[in-house]
């Protein structure tokens, strides 16, 4: 039996491009199944920090680990956070020269596909798909995918042109899905617990596919653990030391801790034992060991917290399948309340998305084939006047899904002429109207007074606004 | 139960137990990676020490800590290299790089063998695998060394897989690079007559090996090494160590102090700056390097032109190297426009000038790959091997469903005897590199002649390897001495022994048989028949009566 085969130098890529790291899969010429590709060869991680740095005297970029650890160095521009930058429409001056966010992921991607150039001098890119958190909108998708196209048009490699997509996590999940045989008329969850923060999904195949996001919490997030680590740290350092803050120098090589110890700290409270930390900065070098009691401290309030959002999930009684993906699932403990609850594991490839973004290049699921429920339609949030002009500020944006976890805002009023809050929703035509007001009620009499504002939807989609009342 | 029951068992039941565990290892210099075959993909996968949360290859670190008040513990690994700085005088690195020594390693109030260090290193590889299922057994197990390991070292290498507690598993050696070699066979498609250079740029070696498809059709691919070179100690640790020279240098002029007056701990220090320095140098144009240990602390730029010129001699060692195994192909030379590609493999493979200087010789950049996964080739190598000997390769992946793989291996090194012709000594050549295991033994005949009794009734042994053609007697390495006491008394010139080399194919050591023939009718032959295995460390004494 002869087998077809991709030919050995073409490459259907995937990237996931997330807000910290960035993964790449390809499909193997045999098999033609997702792998991971890895810039670092074996010897370094597999996911690629999402930063870049412009090298003002050789005129040139680096991204990654290489970018990282230029960030201090002089004639150099450094750049992060790439991706909030796409969806807040960011601009950034390099050197005088302004670039969109759009433009410098496109940069970061060509940089990234250099890696090609090395293990297949011969390589043609056949398809390139992009695969973006979902919370990010289909018109940033198209702002993306056009960039790409413009910006590979230019490059060698577009000599063999090649097919651009731009889809959500959550597509390249189910592209992940149909390229393993796992669509059987099911429904699921798709569980991502990633650097910015938990979220599920819930996914319906059949009749039609159907995915809408069911809970998100920022506080359960590999952010929030990382500043958690951080912490723990920077007080055993100072303690150490009998200092009572950190200067610049030790703030940066104890971040640069946080990334080697992440692990082996997390294991620790895993396994429930001590852990030792070693600060190899200082001159001379110590060690310390952090009780498994101090972590226990740290981590289960977050452990807790996961489990109560599990337990608000329908599992009509039964067996209920998840998908899981995020780096937070490689500890033990998330797998463990899954268990617990009895949902059971579809696929525990924690990097499916980028694999199946791979998958969506060689086979691309047709958009329309994939309906997304539960999105806002318009922009959600406030009035505010700023000298003679009034702005609309966004708190919710279109696109986004009702059980996003919206970032709260923070508001200094005027007590005279601030005593209420317009709550307005504001439509594709740029129509604002005013869909809620708030009376404030601030529990002092200074003249100015802060509030923090806080938007949330119930399940029947309804606005439940909340006003925090914080001491100035 | 050795391997040998498990592939009965396999070949019986058509699939291994779940229990079963096949393992390839890479026991590196700088570090070391273990694979397992998963049954379920028909692949190898490599054991990530880390869980996922950093880098899969568990470096080749030991130590031993001792503190006030506590029990002394063995930290192995990440851990160890970590804290390399705090223990500098108790953590043992590049370990490898003695093997087959007799150097004795002090720690714990104890003199440990290299091999001893080894194992510890092993048996961690092997505690992680059993993390993945604390009801392993041990079906087989392959461990890889360097093409140019002398018999002595690789010795030194079973003993500690002995010591690790994998003697029932162990299938047996493989060279790194044909390892690598095998790992890209599986991943890619070669076509007939292709030729490739596998070059292995590792911590503590340069491995270099040639290899073509000599037949391809629908029932087989046989792979054939056709050249090897390199040397076992050229790789990325004498790099740092010509850069240490360096660092000391700019230590002492901007600060006065001298190489003589640095404590332990600096030492321990500035090589590890010096092997970052290297390793950030393949990724950026410039690096500051800090020395925080002296007083008064300063900053130290250096390009990486500025480092290329430190390094220049080794570059072109480097360069001799290639040259010269293109030149001693075994069928003769090969010409760079016959080299189809060439795959970069091993850690110090990624510095920039590598593929330059490679791309110069064969003129053509488009020839050089870097291998996907240079880390972790090697021991992926091992596991394929190790399961085509249990006889797994079956998935249809691997395109093994309808297509056989051979793959032949010849000896790298001349295998053979010092003889002493008209009262001068020279090197006798049994087993020629380039001979394939299958065919590496060999039988000769000698006329014992001597001036007393003592002469005609004992003889010694001594075997050798000669690692590089050109290499005189005197540069030859010794695998090991045999002498032979009590053969019959003869006149002079009367005896004829009948000696016969070897080499296991799966270790690749060597073993020897030594027989008294008498002389053509004229004596009759003695009863004297007697195998034996030659070891450095140890004179075997054999008597014939």
């Amino acid at each position: 039996m002869k087998l077809s085969r991709i030919h050995e130098n073409h490459y259907y890529i995937g990237i996931d491009f997330g807000h910290h790291t960035v993964s790449v899969s390809a499909l193997d010429n045999r098999s033609e199944k997702p792998v991971m590709i890895d810039r670092t060869g074996g010897y370094g991680q597999i996911y690629v920090p999402a930063q870049m740095v412009y090298m003002t005297k050789e005129c040139a970029w680096l991204i990654g680990e290489e970018a990282t650890m230029m960030e201090k160095s002089q004639d150099t521009v450094f750049i992060e956070n790439l991706l909030s930058g796409l969806y807040e429409r960011r601009s950034y001056d390099v050197e005088g020269i302004c670039y969109e966010a759009e433009t410098l992921i496109a940069i970061y991607i060509n940089e990234m596909l250099k890696h090609l150039d090395s293990i297949n001098p011969n390589n043609i890119i056949k398809g390139l798909t992009i695969t973006l958190p979902d919370r990010v909108d289909y018109k940033t998708h198209k702002i993306l995918e056009e960039t790409l196209i413009l910006y590979f048009e230019k490059s060698k490699k577009w000599k063999n042109k090649f097919q651009i997509h731009v889809v959500t996590n959550s597509e390249a999940m189910l592209a992940f899905l149909e390229g393993y045989n796992l669509i059987e008329g099911k429904q699921c969850y798709f569980m991502d617990f990633g650097h910015e923060a938990f979220r599920v999904y819930d996914v319906h195949l059949e009749p039609h596919i159907t995915i809408s996001l069911i809970v998100e919490s920022k506080a359960l997030s590999g952010y929030v653990i990382f500043e958690k680590i951080e912490k723990l740290l920077c007080v055993a350092y100072l303690s150490h030391q009998n200092k009572n803050s950190l200067d610049e120098e030790e703030s940066r090589h104890i971040q640069d801790m946080c990334k080697i110890y992440y692990a082996y700290i997390l294991k620790a409270y895993q396994n429930k034992s001590d852990v030792k930390i070693t600060y190899k900065f200082p001159h001379p070098p110590f060690q310390i060991k952090l009780q498994v009691s101090e972590l226990m401290k740290v981590f289960e309030p977050i452990e807790s917290s996961f489990e109560k959002k599990l337990n608000r999930l329908k599992t009509n009684d039964g067996d209920y399948e998840v998908v899981v993906m995020g780096n937070g699932f490689r500890t033990l403990w998330p797998k463990y309340h899954l268990h617990e609850k009895a949902f059971s594991i579809l696929v525990e490839d924690l990097d499916a998305a980028s694999k199946g973004a791979a998958l969506w290049s060689l086979k691309p699921f047709r958009k329309q084939k994939i309906n997304h429920i539960g999105r806002l339609k318009k922009d959600y949030g406030i009035i505010i006047q700023e000298g003679e002009e009034k702005h609309f500020l966004i708190i919710a944006q279109s696109g986004s899904y009702y059980a996003s976890d919206f970032t709260p805002m923070g508001l200094i009023m005027v007590r005279d002429h601030d005593l209420s809050l317009k709550i307005c929703t504001k439509d594709a035509n740029d129509k604002i109207e005013q869909i809620m007001s708030m009376e404030l009620k601030p529990n002092n009499s200074e003249a100015i007074f802060r509030v923090t504002l806080k938007i949330e939807f119930d399940q029947e989609m309804h606005l439940v606004p909340t006003v925090m009342y914080d001491e100035l | 139960m050795n391997w040998e029951h498990y592939k009965e068992q396999i070949k019986i039941n058509g699939e291994m137990e779940e229990d079963w565990y096949i393992i390839g290892i890479d026991l590196g210099t700088t570090n070391s990676v273990a694979s397992y075959w998963n049954s379920r993909t028909g692949k190898p996968e490599p054991i990530d020490v880390s869980n996922g949360f950093g880098k899969i290859p568990m470096p080749s670190v030991v130590q031993y800590r001792q503190e006030e008040d506590y029990e002394g513990e063995w930290v192995i690994g990440e851990e160890a290299l970590q804290t390399f700085r705090i223990y500098p005088e108790s953590t043992i690195m590049s370990v490898k790089r003695k093997m087959g020594s007799k150097d004795k390693i002090r720690l714990n109030n104890r003199d440990y063998l290299p091999e001893e260090i080894a194992a510890m290193i092993l048996k961690a590889l092997i505690d992680h695998v059993r993390g993945l299922n604390p009801k392993m057994i041990l079906a087989g197990v392959v461990v890889s060394v360097p093409y140019d390991f002398d018999d002595a070292a690789k010795k030194a290498t079973i003993r500690a897989c002995q010591l690790a507690g994998l003697s029932d598993g162990l299938i047996g050696l493989m060279e790194e690079p044909k390892a690598g070699t095998l790992a890209y066979n599986f991943r890619h498609d070669l076509s007939k007559d292709e030729k490739v250079m596998v070059f292995d740029f590792g911590g503590g070696t340069l491995d270099i090996t040639i290899f073509c498809v000599a037949e391809k059709n629908d029932e087989a691919i046989h792979l054939k090494v056709i050249s090897e070179g390199g040397e076992a100690y050229h790789g990325g640790d004498h790099i740092d160590a010509l850069l240490y020279l360096q660092m000391v240098k700019w230590m002492e002029e901007k600060t006065g102090q001298t190489r003589e007056t640095m404590t332990v701990e600096s030492v321990a220090e500035l090589s590890q700056r010096a092997r970052e320095t290297k390793e950030r140098l393949s990724g950026v144009m410039n690096y500051r390097v800090p020395y925080t240990f002296c007083v008064p602390p300063f900053v130290q730029n250096l390009s990486r032109d500025e480092f290329e010129d430190i390094i220049r001699p080794f570059i072109q060692k480097t360069k001799a190297l290639v040259l010269q195994t293109m030149k001693e192909g075994y069928n003769g030379l090969i010409n760079p426009d016959e080299i189809n590609r060439v795959i970069l493999e091993g850690g110090s493979s990624q510095m920039p000038w590598v593929k330059r200087m490679l791309g110069e010789i064969f003129g053509d950049i488009d020839k050089i790959y870097v291998s996907e996964q240079p880390a972790l080739d090697i021991s992926m190598g091992a596991t394929y091997y190790a399961a085509m000997k249990l006889g797994l390769l079956k998935h249809r992946d691997l395109h093994t469903s309808d297509r056989q793989v051979h793959f032949e291996i010849p000896v790298p090194h001349d295998i053979g005897f010092e003889i002493d012709y008209n009262n001068k000594k020279d090197f006798y050549s049994m087993i020629k590199r380039g001979t394939p295991y299958a065919l590496a033994k060999k039988t000769m005949k000698f006329t014992l002649s001597g001036n007393n009794d003592e002469d005609m009734t004992s003889i010694d042994l001594k075997i050798l390897e000669r690692i590089k053609k050109e290499d005189q007697l005197e540069n030859c390495k010794l695998i090991g001495l045999v002498r032979i006491l009590g053969l019959p008394k003869r006149p002079k010139g009367k005896t004829r022994l009948e000696v016969t080399l070897s080499i296991d194919e799966m270790s690749g050591t060597v073993k020897g048989h030594v027989k008294d023939m008498g002389y053509s009718g004229e004596y009759e032959a003695s009863d004297f028949n007697r195998k034996f295995s030659p070891s450095r460390n140890e004179m075997q004494i054999i008597q014939a009566n």
